[in-house]
């Protein structure tokens, strides 16, 4: 049985929780301040007025004028999420998470074989847990993940799918719930099957004839039968250490020492274990209680000190610190043993394979930025519908 | 006696070649004889270019600039031209910034699908950063950076080369370009090849659209870079200029 917890409202549920006055406003949370940019995610009042995420924040101001704009903090809210699966991690080692965690958090717990009444006991647990977190949260009872995250969505409390009643379940539902992209689904809505039940009657083979793989997994979702498995919950390693100033300073020159200061620190820690790091993030706190934090992906696994150094100068350099600083959080993370590399004056590398790059591509910008093609119908008049993009999965 | 000597020598110089290329690698020390100084470039696909562009073609190891306005027949260009650099067996890689590569087309201008990886990033600077990434890659016979309207500043573009290796994929960047863009700016872009696509005049065939008549032209730092006109079928055939 697999449990789906959903946290709807996450980034801006966190922003509130460090700016509690945020509360009572509508909040657009962004990447960037300027009205092209996009709106990361909204809170409830926010959505209420009809902003939504993905629209340009011109948009969404006009359509709720009052509302506050927080800087996006995508670093912040995966700790946060990583924090609250380290925590589920008492009723299973299998714990993972969905990628996209602005709008609504999703994180799936699988529990193994238990009976229904005791997957509904756990389900509760699982509620009061994440409740003194701060966080409301629905939990989806049900033999597959897209199941379990349909019945998430249901309610407010837990809701159970009981093994093989999936598919009547499901029926119900829009297909825009399925995870599609625009054109299908605008495609199916074209064809007149608006529900998951009109497409779990479809004779056997339809969907795979006219979308290829895509429409192999659809055919089996809309069954009820998702094949995905819940992964192993690997607990992130990191180094971190703070500082803090009381009364705040506002010479930068001193807040530039202090975060060298700390990389030397943490950089001897790393040396000391025979680590490496793959990400740095420094955050820095402020005497009107606003938190401000940048981070860097690096392009290779490093430990030097003067190289985290010059980094860190320059994500400080990046932020606009208005008021006195109170504390400062240097963040190494993604840490992972150093490997020995056997350097060649004149040969040929051995780092340029194809594959080697595509894993190291997608372990820094993730799994959906590499996509293999196949034809569909070239000759169908619109171009869109005539091939289907579908994610390459390195090994 | 003179001969024994010259022997000696020879016997000497097979052995420290040896010693070298096992200590330092097979490349290291080799004889002039055999260096390939210039790598062969890839075909256009259209005769009239890869004569104009000969001896080198699109060179490989190096960042190429097509450039034109939107509907002058680039993009039929760059398709053709990945074609030609798949040959019979390499992977082309394309990073696709505007989310505007038309793989129904690209098919049938002989773009083997299969053998073809489409990278999607999300800003301007991830694709730079991506294609930095991806650069010197093996068996890649050739790398597109499609940047839409969003051409990278000059400093960008000079990263880009110096991280280019020598023997590297042809890096080909396609940028679309206003009508009011600066042509000595373009002229001055860090890149091995300038090219400026325009077109001349539709090609019809009854009461139909064909094809383009497209104008190629290099900007260079001197004064004339020369230009060439080709015909560009939509249908993948080659033209006659």
């Amino acid at each position: 049985m697999i449990a789906c917890v959903r946290i709807p409202w996450f980034a801006a549920r966190l922003a509130e929780e460090e700016q509690p006055l945020l509360c009572a406003a509508p909040l657009l949370l962004t990447r960037t301040a300027s009205d092209r940019a996009r709106v990361v995610a909204v809170n409830r009042l926010a959505a209420q007025a009809g902003a939504d995420a993905g629209m340009l924040v011109s948009r969404a101001r006009a359509l709720c004028p009052e509302a506050f704009i927080a800087p996006a903090q995508p670093d912040h809210w995966r700790r946060r999420l990583h924090t609250l699966m380290e925590r589920l991690t008492v009723y299973s080692q299998y714990v993972d998470a969905e990628r996209d965690l602005a709008q609504t958090a999703t994180m799936y717990v699988d529990l193994g074989k238990l009976r229904p009444r005791e997957g509904i006991a756990l389900g509760e647990q699982m509620c009061s847990l994440l409740l003194e977190q701060g966080f409301t949260v629905s939990v989806g009872l049900a033999s597959g993940k897209f199941t379990a995250r349909m019945a998430a969505g249901l309610t407010d409390a837990v809701h159970l799918v009981p093994r093989g009643e999936e598919a009547a379940f499901l029926a119900s539902h829009p297909v825009t719930d399925l995870p599609l992209d625009k054109e299908t689904a605008r495609w199916l809505t074209l064809l007149g099957l608006h529900h998951i039940g009109q497409l779990a009657i479809l004779p056997a083979g339809a969907l795979a004839a006219q979308l290829g793989a895509e429409g192999k997994r659809l055919s089996q979702l809309v069954r009820g039968d998702d094949p995905r498995r819940v992964s192993q919950f690997v607990p992130e390693q990191q180094e971190v250490l703070s500082q803090g100033f009381d009364p705040g300073v506002a010479d930068r020159q001193i807040v530039d020492r202090v975060v060298t200061d700390l990389i030397q620190r943490l950089s001897g820690r790393l040396h000391e274990q025979g680590l490496t790091c793959r990400s740095l993030s420094l955050g820095v706190e402020c005497d009107a209680g606003g938190c401000l934090e940048h981070s860097r992906r690096l392009r290779e696994a490093i430990s030097q000190s003067g190289v985290l150094s010059r980094m860190a100068a320059t994500l400080l350099s990046q932020m606009q610190i208005e008021h006195p600083v109170t504390a400062v959080t240097v963040r190494l993370g993604q840490l992972a043993p150093a490997v020995p590399q056997q350097l060649s004056l004149f040969g040929e590398s051995n780092g340029n394979d194809l594959r080697l790059k595509l894993l190291d591509i997608t372990a820094r910008y993730g799994d959906d930025r590499l996509y293999g093609i196949s034809l569909v119908q070239p000759y169908y008049p619109l171009p869109e519908l005539g091939f289907h993009l579908e994610r390459v999965e390195v090994a | 006696m003179m001969q024994h000597t010259d022997l000696t020598t020879d016997a000497r110089l097979a052995a420290l070649l040896h010693t070298v290329q096992t200590r330092w690698g097979r490349t290291a020390l080799q004889p002039l004889s055999r260096l390939d100084s210039r790598q062969p470039g890839l075909r256009t696909g259209y005769a009239a270019l890869d004569q104009w562009l000969a001896p080198t073609g699109i060179p490989t190891g190096a960042l190429t600039l097509l450039l034109s306005v939107p509907t002058s027949g680039m993009m039929t260009l760059a398709y053709r031209l990945l074609n030609q650099a798949q040959g019979t067996e390499a992977q082309v890689l394309y990073i696709d910034q505007e989310g505007t590569f038309d793989p129904v087309y690209a098919a049938r201008m002989g773009v083997t699908l299969e053998r073809l990886l489409l990278i999607r990033p999300e800003t301007p600077l991830e694709a730079l950063d991506l294609t930095r990434d991806v650069l010197g890659t093996q068996p890649v016979g050739a790398l597109v950076l499609d940047v839409g309207p969003t051409l990278p500043k000059r400093e960008a573009l000079r990263r880009l080369t110096a991280a280019l290796p020598r023997h590297g994929p042809a890096l080909l960047l396609l940028g679309w370009l206003s009508r009011v863009t600066d042509r000595s700016y373009l002229a001055q872009l860090p890149a091995h090849l300038r090219l400026l696509v325009r077109r001349l005049e539709w090609i019809w065939e009854g009461r139909e659209v064909v094809g383009v008549q497209v104008a190629m032209e290099r900007l260079g730092t001197g004064s004339d870079g020369g230009s060439v006109t080709c015909a560009v079928y939509f249908d993948g055939r080659e033209g006659v200029s």
